[in-house]
C-alpha cells in the first residue's frame, strides 16, 4: 500500500483548516498507532472522546471518556512537523459484578512527522510518537509506548483525497513489577470527499494485529468534517467489524484552530 | 526509535509475576512481630499416614502442605486437591490453633480459604507452582498462577508463618496482562456453606448482621471494617480474622455461604500490578472475640490504636444452678451506652463473645468510651450492662434472665430409648415471646433452643434416651415425641413452665412412644439423602447425628454429605448401635464451580447434585474416598466414582432433587440446569438444547448422563417442591427414561427437615444388622421395589391369575388382570385421598376411606381393586402409579414450561397470576402473546411450619403433609415384550 503510495502522491496537502488525513479516532490512548496525516501544519486542537465496551458473555462492560488538547507545529524551513497532547482528564468506568471506575491525567504524547517526499499530488512521511507514563489511576506501574510508522496522502480528484499508512507501535511497563510488552502493527486506508474547502466526509478502514491477538480488528471509521476560516471541527466514529478487540464503538469530536 | 525505546525499559522486577523459576514473593506483613518463648516455624508435607489432623471440617491428605509454629497449624493444599469453589489447590483448607504445650488442638472450622480478583468463576486463582522454603526464622509456602482459565491474569501468594504468629501471614500479587482494564476485587474468598460460620464485621449497623445484595447490587452489600472474623458458632471452633497490613481497612461481602473480605475494589489498568498484605489471625473457640482480639493487637502494631481487655462474669440472680450452656448465651458487644438494635443501622457492635462453662468470659474492644455488653439466649435479649474501656483492662458483670427446666422422660416400647421431642408453644401469647433467629440467622424457631443447624438442642427440637435437662424460656407449651411415620405420637400440651426457683427440682414430663405394625415383612424402611457436620451446611455433632438416626427408626441410611465421604464410624462404636442401623457410606456431589454449559445461555452453570453410594470411605484422601466434582458433566463425575471405587453393578446414582432452587447462582437441579422443557418431547428435531444434554456422553466419559439409577420424587420434609420433581419424574417415564423414585429427608441437622421424613420403604426381604447384604438392598433400590412416604403405607400389586406383580422399573406387565392397593397409615397421619395416575394424568381420585385397624392397634387402613385393563386402554405402553395422602395444593405452570411453578401464594384459596411474588418496586408481570410468564413463582409448600400445629401430623412433620406414592408398574401395552414410553 505505502509503495502506491509513494508512487501516486504530489502536493496532496491542503492549505484550508480542514483535517486531512485520517480520522482522530482511535482505541488507544495518545493515539497509539493510529496513522496519522502526511501533511506538516500548525494548530492546536481540543478534544473528547468516548469507547464503549459491551461483552454480556463475559460480563464485561466499558465506558472510557477523555479530553484532549493537542498541537502541532510545521517548523519553518524544514519538512519535519513536531507534535505534543494530552489528556487533561480521562474517565474509565468498567462495568462488571463490581463496577469500578478511575479518573484522573490520562496519556500525554510526543511525536515528530518527516515528509520526505512530496510530489504533484501525493505525499509521504514517516512519523513517530512516543505515549508518556503519565496516565493517572496506576496502582504501581504505567505502560510507556511508542509507535513508528510511514503515512500517505493522495489527491485522487480535485474532491477527493485518499490517505493511508503503516504503523509499527509498541508499549512496555515502567514500574517495579513485571513486563507486559506488547508490539503490533496497524494499516489504514481511507478517502475523504471534500466537495467544499468547509466541509468534508471520511470513510477510514484500519487494521491493527498482534495487539490483543492475530487481528485485533477490523474496523470501519466514518467521519465529518466541518470548517470555516482558521477553525475547523472533525466527528469521527469507529466500529470494530471483526477480531479479538471488544470494543463496540469508540468516538471522538475535535475542533482546531490552524496558524499557518 | 521504537526498538531502542522498547530495548531500555527493561528492569529488574520484583515478586513472582513474571513467572520466573526462584522467583520470590515478597514477605507480608514484615512490619508486625509477635513474641514468644522458644517459638519456632516449620513448614513440612502431608506424607501418607502422616495425616494430623481430626474432624469433619478437616480435609488434610497426604500431599499437602501444612505451616506449623507454637500456636498454629495450617495446612495448604495441594495442587491437584481443590476444594469447593477453588478450581486448583494451593489454598488454606484448614486451620487449627496449637495447645502451649505443642498439641494440636483439634479446632478446625475452616473450609476453604482461596484468593479471588472478583466474583466470576474466571476470576478465582488457579496456581500452577507450589514450593515451600524459609525465609528467615519464617516458614513460606508460596504459589504461583493464573486466573482460572485466563492466563493473562497471574498471580502469586505467600502464606507465612513466623515464630509466634497467632495466624497466617499472607500476600498476594496479581498483574492485569489483559489490554483492557480490569474491576479487581482482590480478596479471601472463605467458603462458608450457608449453615456454619457467621460473619462478623464491627461496622455501624452490621456486626452479625449481612447487608443484603442482589448480583446487580454487589457494592450495596460491601463492607469496609477494620477487620472481618467468621466464627463457628459451634464447637470445636476456631474463630478467623482478617486485617490488612497495608490498608487502615478491609473491605468484604458477607453471606452464610460466602465471605470475600480482601482491599477496596479498583480498577487495574492494562500492565498493572497489585499486591494485597493482610494477617489471617486464628484464635481458638467460637467466639468473634477469639479473632478478633488478635486483630486488636495486629492493628495496634500496625496503626497504634490502643484497646481494652474485658473480662467480665455472668451473673444469674433466680438460679442457683446455672447451665451457661444451655440456650447458647452470647454476649454481643456495642459501642455506646445503648439499647442495642441490631436494625439500627448506626449503632456500632464491636465483638462478640461466648461465655465459657463457668459463665466467664473476656474480650477487647477499642480504648475509650462506653460500652453496652447484651446477652442473647434462646434468640433474644436476656440481660445487658454497661461498662467503661478508658484503661488497659476492664471488667463487666452481666445479669441473665433465669431461664426455665423441665426433664423429658421419654419410653419406645415400654423402655426408655431415643427419640425426638419437638416442642411448641401452647398459645399465641408464648409463640410471639419465643420465636426467634440464631444470631439473626438462619430460620426462624420458637422457642430457639440452639443453634439450627448445630448441636442438640437444635431449634425447637432435642434428642432424648433416658432422663433429659432442658433449658427454654418460660412459657407455656406443648412436648410431642416422635419416632417417624411407623411409631405413635404422644403429647403433653400445656405444660406451663416457669423461670426456675432455687431449690426447686425441673418438673417432669414423660412421654410414651410405641412401633406400629404399618410394614409387610420383608420391607425396610431407608433415608438416602442425609448430611451431618462432615457436609460444608450442617454442624450437627456426629454423636447427635447417630443418635437422630436411632430416634428415626430408619433402618437404613446413606450417609451423603457434601463433596465428601464420611462414615460415622466413631459415633456408631461409641454408641455400641451398629446392629440397630445400616449405613451406607456415599456422597452428594454438589457443584460449586460455574461452567459454560448451554450455548443457549450466557449463564455458567453446575450440573445439579448427585447422590452415590458405596463409595469406599478412605481415611487420608482429599476428599475422603469421593472424586473431585467439579467441572464434570453427571456422566464424567459417574466416571469418576468407578474411578473411586464405586461398583457399577451394584452401586446406586441418585438423581436429587431435580427442579428449581437456585443458591448463589448455583442450579440444584440437573432438569433445571438444562433449562428442559417438559412440553417437548426429550429426543427430535428442535428439542431445547438441554435435551440433547440430558442423554449425552460427555467426551471422555464411560457413562452418559442419564446413567442414574433412581431420581428423588420427594425430597424435604415439607415436599415443597414434589410437583416439580414429580413432574420431571413423570415426564421421563413417559418418554422412556424409566427410574426408581426416592423419597429422601435430605435432613441435615435436629433443626431442618426431619430424618425419615419422607422415607423410603424398600421391598428386600432381609434385615439390617449382621448378614445384611448391601448389593441386595442396593439392587431392589435400582429396581424400584419401594414405595416413598411421609406416613401412608401404600402396597400396590397387580394380581394377574396366580401372578403377583409389584411396582419395580426393571420388569413389564400384561395389560391385564386386578390392582390391588392396601392403605395404611398411623392414626395421627390423616389420609383422605388417594390417586391413580395413567402415563403422567389423574385416572381416578377418592377417598379410601380409612377406618381403625383391629388386627393393627393404633393403625388405620383401607383397600380396593381396580381393573388394569380399564385403567390402561389403547394398544401401546402405558405407566400406573398409586399415591395416597391428603389432596395436593393447588398449583399453576405460568411459564408454559409443563413444570408447576406457583402455588397459592397470597392465600387465597386459588392460583391465579396474583400468586406471582416480585420485587418490591419491581412491576407485576405480563403474560406474552401466548399467555406464559417470564416472572414465575415460587412453588415452595404453602404451610407456614412456624404456625402452632394444628394436629400431631403437623406438630411431627413441620411444614409438611401426609404423601405416598408407589413405584410404576409398566405396563406392556404392545405386548411387545418391553416398556418403550408412552406414545405421543
Amino acid at each position: 500500500m505505502i509503495a502506491v503510495l509513494s508512487v501516486a502522491m504530489a502536493g496532496a496537502c491542503s492549505e484550508d483548516a480542514l483535517p486531512q488525513g485520517p480520522l482522530t479516532v482511535t482505541l488507544q490512548p495518545g493515539d497509539l498507532g493510529r496513522a496519522r496525516s502526511a501533511c506538516l501544519r500548525t494548530e492546536v486542537g481540543l478534544g473528547g472522546g468516548a469507547a464503549l465496551v459491551v461483552d454480556t458473555p463475559d460480563f464485561y462492560g466499558r465506558i472510557q471518556l477523555m479530553g484532549t488538547v493537542d498541537g502541532r507545529i510545521a517548523l519553518p524551513g524544514t519538512p519535519v512537523s513536531v507534535e505534543v497532547g494530552v489528556e487533561p482528564l480521562r474517565i474509565d468506568n468498567v462495568i462488571a459484578p463490581i463496577a469500578v471506575s478511575a479518573s484522573g491525567f490520562g496519556a500525554s504524547y510526543v511525536g515528530a512527522t518527516w515528509q520526505f517526499d512530496e510530489t504533484e499530488n501525493s505525499v509521504l512521511s514517516a512519523t513517530a510518537r512516543v505515549v508518556l507514563p503519565t496516565a493517572g489511576g496506576s496502582q504501581n506501574q504505567r505502560p510507556i509506548a511508542a509507535d513508528l510508522g510511514l503515512v500517505g496522502q493522495h489527491r485522487w480528484t480535485e474532491k477527493v483525497d485518499v490517505h493511508g499508512g503503516l504503523m509499527l507501535y509498541g508499549n512496555r511497563m515502567v514500574g517495579p513489577g513485571p513486563d507486559v510488552p506488547r508490539t503490533a502493527l496497524s494499516g489504514m486506508a481511507g478517502l475523504a470527499w471534500h466537495p467544499s474547502s468547509h466541509f468534508a466526509l471520511v470513510l477510514d478502514v484500519p487494521v491493527s494485529v498482534a495487539w490483543t491477538g492475530p487481528v485485533d480488528y477490523l474496523a470501519l471509521s466514518p467521519g465529518v468534517r466541518v470548517g470555516a476560516g482558521p477553525w475547523a471541527l472533525e466527528l469521527g466514529v469507529m466500529a470494530p467489524l471483526a477480531g479479538a478487540d471488544r470494543s463496540l464503538v469508540a468516538a471522538d469530536l475535535r475542533t482546531s484552530i490552524r496558524f499557518d | 526509535m521504537l526498538t531502542l525505546l522498547l530495548a531500555l525499559m527493561g528492569c529488574d522486577t520484583e515478586g513472582c509475576l513474571d513467572g520466573a523459576d526462584g522467583c520470590r514473593v515478597e514477605p507480608a506483613c514484615a512490619q508486625l512481630a509477635f513474641e514468644c518463648p522458644g517459638g519456632v516455624a516449620t513448614f513440612s508435607r502431608v506424607e501418607p499416614g502422616g495425616v494430623e489432623l481430626f474432624g469433619n471440617t478437616v480435609v488434610q491428605s497426604p500431599g499437602d502442605w501444612v505451616l506449623r509454629n507454637s500456636r498454629v497449624y495450617a495446612v495448604i493444599s495441594d495442587l491437584d486437591h481443590p476444594h469447593f469453589l477453588a478450581p486448583r489447590g494451593g489454598n488454606l483448607i484448614d486451620l487449627s490453633t496449637v495447645e502451649p504445650d505443642g498439641t494440636l488442638r483439634q479446632d478446625d472450622s475452616l473450609r476453604n480459604l482461596f484468593q479471588v480478583g472478583g466474583l466470576l468463576p474466571t476470576e478465582a486463582s488457579s496456581y500452577e507452582r507450589i514450593e515451600a522454603f524459609m525465609d528467615g526464622d519464617h516458614a513460606v509456602v508460596q504459589v504461583v498462577g493464573t486466573y482460572d482459565d485466563d492466563p493473562e491474569v497471574r498471580i502469586a501468594t505467600r502464606y507465612e508463618l513466623g515464630p509466634c504468629d497467632p495466624g497466617v501471614r499472607i500476600r498476594t500479587e496479581v498483574l492485569n496482562g489483559h489490554h483492557e482494564p480490569e474491576s479487581v476485587f482482590l480478596a479471601d474468598a472463605l467458603y462458608l456453606g450457608g449453615r456454619e460460620a457467621l460473619g462478623f464485621a464491627p461496622a455501624p449497623g452490621v456486626g452479625l448482621a449481612h447487608p443484603s445484595f442482589g448480583l446487580s447490587t454487589l457494592l450495596d452489600g460491601i463492607v469496609q471494617a477494620p477487620w472481618i472474623a467468621s466464627g463457628a458458632h459451634e464447637e470445636p471452633a476456631s474463630t478467623h480474622v482478617l486485617a490488612s497490613c497495608d490498608e487502615e481497612t478491609v473491605s468484604g461481602i458477607l453471606s452464610e455461604e460466602i465471605m470475600a473480605i480482601g482491599m477496596e475494589p479498583r480498577l487495574l489498568q492494562p500492565g498493572d500490578f497489585l499486591t494485597y498484605e493482610r494477617f489471617l489471625g486464628v484464635g481458638a473457640g467460637s467466639s468473634i472475640a477469639a479473632g478478633a482480639d488478635i486483630a486488636f493487637e495486629v492493628r495496634s502494631q500496625l496503626w497504634g490504636e490502643d484497646f481494652t481487655t474485658v473480662t467480665g462474669q455472668i451473673s444469674t440472680p433466680g438460679d442457683d444452678a446455672p447451665d451457661f450452656r444451655a440456650g447458647r448465651p452470647q454476649i454481643v458487644v456495642w459501642e455506646g451506652d445503648i439499647q442495642p438494635n441490631p436494625d439500627d443501622a448506626t449503632q456500632m457492635p464491636w465483638t462478640h463473645v461466648e461465655p465459657d462453662p463457668d459463665g466467664t468470659f473476656t474480650f477487647r474492644v477499642p480504648r475509650g468510651g462506653t460500652y453496652t455488653a447484651q446477652i442473647e439466649r434462646f434468640g433474644r435479649g436476656a440481660g445487658r450492662a454497661t461498662f467503661d474501656a478508658s484503661g488497659e483492662t476492664a471488667s463487666v458483670d452481666v445479669p441473665m434472665d433465669a431461664p426455665g427446666r423441665v426433664s423429658l422422660e421419654v419410653s419406645v416400647d415400654g423402655v426408655p430409648d431415643h427419640a425426638l421431642v419437638i416442642v411448641y408453644p401452647s398459645d399465641e401469647a408464648t409463640l410471639e415471646a419465643t420465636k426467634a433467629e440464631y444470631l439473626q440467622h438462619f430460620q426462624t424457631c420458637a422457642p430457639m433452643l440452639g443453634h439450627p443447624f448445630g448441636a442438640m438442642p437444635s431449634c425447637n427440637r432435642v434428642l432424648v434416651e433416658g432422663p433429659t435437662t432442658l433449658s427454654l424460656p418460660p412459657g407455656t407449651y406443648d412436648f410431642f415425641a416422635a419416632g417417624g411415620p411407623f411409631t405413635s405420637v404422644d403429647v403433653a400440651r400445656n405444660v406451663s413452665v416457669s423461670a426456675v426457683v432455687p431449690g426447686e427440682s425441673p418438673q417432669t414430663i414423660a412421654l410414651s412412644i410405641g412401633s406400629l405394625d404399618l410394614l409387610d415383612p420383608g420391607m425396610l424402611t431407608g433415608d438416602f439423602h442425609v448430611h451431618g457436620s462432615a457436609s460444608f451446611d450442617s454442624s450437627i455433632p456426629d454423636s447427635d447425628r447417630v443418635r437422630a438416626f436411632l430416634a428415626s427408626h430408619l433402618d437404613v441410611i446413606a450417609a451423603t454429605d457434601h463433596d465428601k465421604v464420611h462414615d460415622y464410624a466413631q459415633a456408631r462404636a461409641d454408641l455400641g448401635v451398629d446392629a440397630r442401623m445400616q449405613i451406607l457410606i456415599g456422597l452428594e456431589t454438589t457443584g460449586h464451580i460455574l461452567q459454560p454449559l448451554l450455548n443457549s445461555s450466557i449463564y455458567p452453570k453446575v450440573v445439579g447434585h448427585w447422590i452415590v453410594w458405596p463409595l469406599p470411605f478412605d481415611p487420608e484422601g482429599p476428599w475422603r474416598g469421593a472424586p473431585w466434582d467439579e467441572k464434570a458433566q453427571p456422566g464424567m463425575l459417574f466416571t469418576r466414582f468407578e474411578d473411586q471405587g464405586w461398583p457399577a453393578d451394584t452401586g446406586v446414582i441418585q438423581l436429587n432433587h431435580p427442579w428449581g432452587g437456585i443458591q448463589f447462582g448455583r442450579d440444584f437441579g440437573w432438569a433445571t440446569a438444562l433449562e428442559m422443557d417438559l412440553t417437548q418431547p426429550l429426543e427430535g428435531p428442535d428439542v431445547p438444547e438441554g435435551h440433547g444434554l440430558f442423554s449425552a456422553t460427555p467426551m471422555g466419559a464411560r457413562f452418559a448422563n442419564d446413567a442414574y439409577h433412581v431420581q428423588e420424587v420427594m425430597n424435604g420434609t415439607n415436599n415443597g417442591q414434589f410437583l416439580q420433581y414429580r413432574a420431571v419424574w413423570h415426564y421421563l417415564l413417559s418418554q422412556g427414561v424409566v427410574r426408581g423414585g426416592t423419597a429422601n429427608s435430605d435432613s441435615h441437622t435436629l433443626g431442618g427437615n426431619v430424618l425419615g421424613f419422607p422415607q423410603n420403604v424398600v421391598q428386600t426381604d432381609q434385615a439390617v444388622g449382621e448378614g445384611f447384604d448391601q448389593a441386595v438392598f442396593n439392587r431392589s433400590v435400582r429396581q424400584g421395589r419401594m414405595f416413598g412416604t411421609s406416613g401412608p403405607v401404600v402396597v400396590a400389586r397387580v394380581v394377574d391369575g396366580a401372578t403377583e406383580h409389584e411396582p419395580r422399573v426393571d420388569a413389564v406387565i400384561p395389560a391385564s388382570g386386578e390392582l390391588r392397593v392396601e392403605v395404611r397409615a398411623a392414626s395421627w397421619v390423616p389420609v383422605t385421598e388417594v390417586r391413580i395416575y395413567v402415563d403422567g394424568v389423574l385416572a381416578e381420585s377418592f377417598d379410601p376411606g380409612l377406618t381403625d385397624d383391629a388386627s393393627r392397634p393404633g393403625v388405620r387402613s383401607a383397600s380396593f381393586t381396580r381393573s388394569l385393563s380399564q385403567l390402561v386402554q389403547g394398544g401401546s405402553d402405558h405407566w400406573v402409579v398409586v399415591e395416597a395422602g391428603v389432596p395436593l395444593p393447588a398449583f399453576a405452570d405460568f411459564d408454559c414450561d409443563g413444570i408447576p411453578d406457583t402455588d397459592d401464594n397470597d392465600g387465597d384459596g386459588q392460583v391465579t397470576p396474583a400468586d406471582i411474588e416480585v420485587d418490591d418496586g419491581d412491576p407485576r408481570p405480563e403474560p406474552d402473546e401466548d399467555g406464559c410468564y417470564d416472572t414465575v413463582g415460587p412453588l415452595d409448600g404453602t404451610i407456614d411450619p412456624l404456625a402452632l400445629p394444628d394436629s400431631d401430623y403437623a406438630a411431627v412433620v413441620p411444614g409438611g403433609f401426609p404423601l405416598s406414592f408407589t413405584n410404576p408398574f409398566l405396563v406392556d401395552g404392545d405386548g411387545n415384550g418391553t416398556y418403550e414410553g408412552v406414545a405421543p
